[in-house]
């Protein structure tokens, strides 16, 4: 499948959490244990303001592979680094009339995933 | 060993930052209602909660990869507390973290402490700081001489940094801001002329080009040499160009 990216007008915000793969244990009398868990992920959440269009290519996408079900590969629309194995989170593509004539707010919630 | 990144400005933190000092004690309730409260085996942590805002693109990508370098929450590095003096026992000169050049006596005063230098060349009082990598310092005072005016010198060693000032009979401020080289422990000192004398109060290091508010530091430094990241992940808030939001924990025993 082609990388999806996001063709925004205009980017409100990206949210963007860079999870470690690192888990931290603390014990009762301060210790802690720290031990790697797997390889760092990302996951996003963007708003955007979008063409009907586009909205319209991201819900076909999210029917497409089923929700959270399929992977794909995810352009980051700040970045523009590509993450392979990312899947939609549940309801992840949501699509509101805007201010702006014709177009939409689009809200983007993304996951990547351990291969 | 690494040490958390310094904004663009040189600062290590942002306006809003909290310390919060979590102390370890055991507390005990038996059965009687009695309670029994002891301090625990390890001397507690402490946690800085820094909330960036605006971080410019560089600035953002500079704290991401430290972050992915440190593995999280894994790897520990060095911190420079924003809110701490780097510099220990700048209240009480004559204690043995101060090395003191041969020939130089350390007084205390009502204001402050009086170096006198009786020696044959310049000399003064130093004190070498756990540093070893290079972010911008400030290290600041207040001199002023009892007689007449005298030069007063700061030094840091690794990088051969330098600044000079002239003090005379009212309280005058010196600063020295510049980066190390990362060659290892470095020496903050002040030196004045053979045959002079100067009154010093106020000694600062901080990990910012400009002085802060003058802090105690009673035997404490602000290096904390083992801190690590608390959170397992990093989250940013992108809301234009130059304008990364991002809130970053970090701790280290106390």
């Amino acid at each position: 499948m082609a990388v999806l990216h996001l063709k925004a007008k205009e980017l409100v915000w990206v949210r963007r959490q860079r999870r470690s793969g690192v888990e931290v244990h603390r014990f009762v009398g301060g210790a802690t244990q720290r031990a790697r868990t797997g390889a760092p992920l990302r996951s996003w959440d963007v708003l955007a303001y979008v063409e009907g269009a586009v909205a319209s290519y991201w819900r076909d996408r999210f029917d497409e592979l089923q929700g959270p079900v399929q992977a794909f590969e995810f352009e980051d629309p700040e970045s523009r680094e590509v993450s392979a194995n990312c899947h939609f989170e549940e309801g992840g593509v949501a699509v509101e009339a805007s201010d702006r004539g014709p177009d939409v707010r689009l809200r983007l919630r993304i996951r990547q995933e351990r291969a | 060993m690494r040490i958390f990144p310094q904004l663009l400005t040189g600062a290590t933190a942002p306006e809003q930052v909290t310390r919060r000092r979590v102390a370890n004690s055991v507390v005990t309730r038996n059965s009687s209602g009695y309670l029994k409260a002891s301090a625990g085996e390890s001397t507690g942590q402490v946690e800085w909660d820094m909330r960036f805002r605006s971080l410019t693109k560089s600035e953002w990508v500079a704290l991401e990869t430290f972050y992915d370098e440190s593995e999280g929450p894994l790897l520990p590095f060095v911190f420079l507390d924003p809110l701490m003096n780097l510099l220990r026992w700048t209240e009480d000169l004559t204690q043995s973290i101060w090395v003191v050049s041969g020939g130089v006596t350390v007084t205390p005063t009502s204001d402050g402490y009086l170096i006198v230098n009786n020696g044959a060349g310049s000399g003064g009082v130093a004190q070498q700081v756990a540093i070893d990598a290079t972010p911008v310092c400030c290290f600041s005072g207040e001199f002023r001489t009892l007689g007449p005016a005298s030069q007063v010198t700061l030094s840091r060693s690794a990088a051969g940094l330098s600044s000079h000032g002239r003090v005379g009979s009212n309280w005058e401020e010196v600063l020295l801001t510049g980066s190390g080289n990362g060659d290892g422990p470095e020496t903050f000192a002040i030196s004045i002329p053979a045959g002079s004398s100067v009154e010093v109060r106020g000694l600062q290091l901080e990990a910012q080009p400009a002085p802060g508010e003058a802090t105690l530091s009673q035997g404490r430094s602000g290096v904390f040499e083992e801190a690590y990241f608390v959170d397992g992940s990093l989250d940013v808030t992108v809301r234009g160009l130059d304008e990364y939001d991002v809130r970053v924990l970090v701790e280290s025993a106390w």
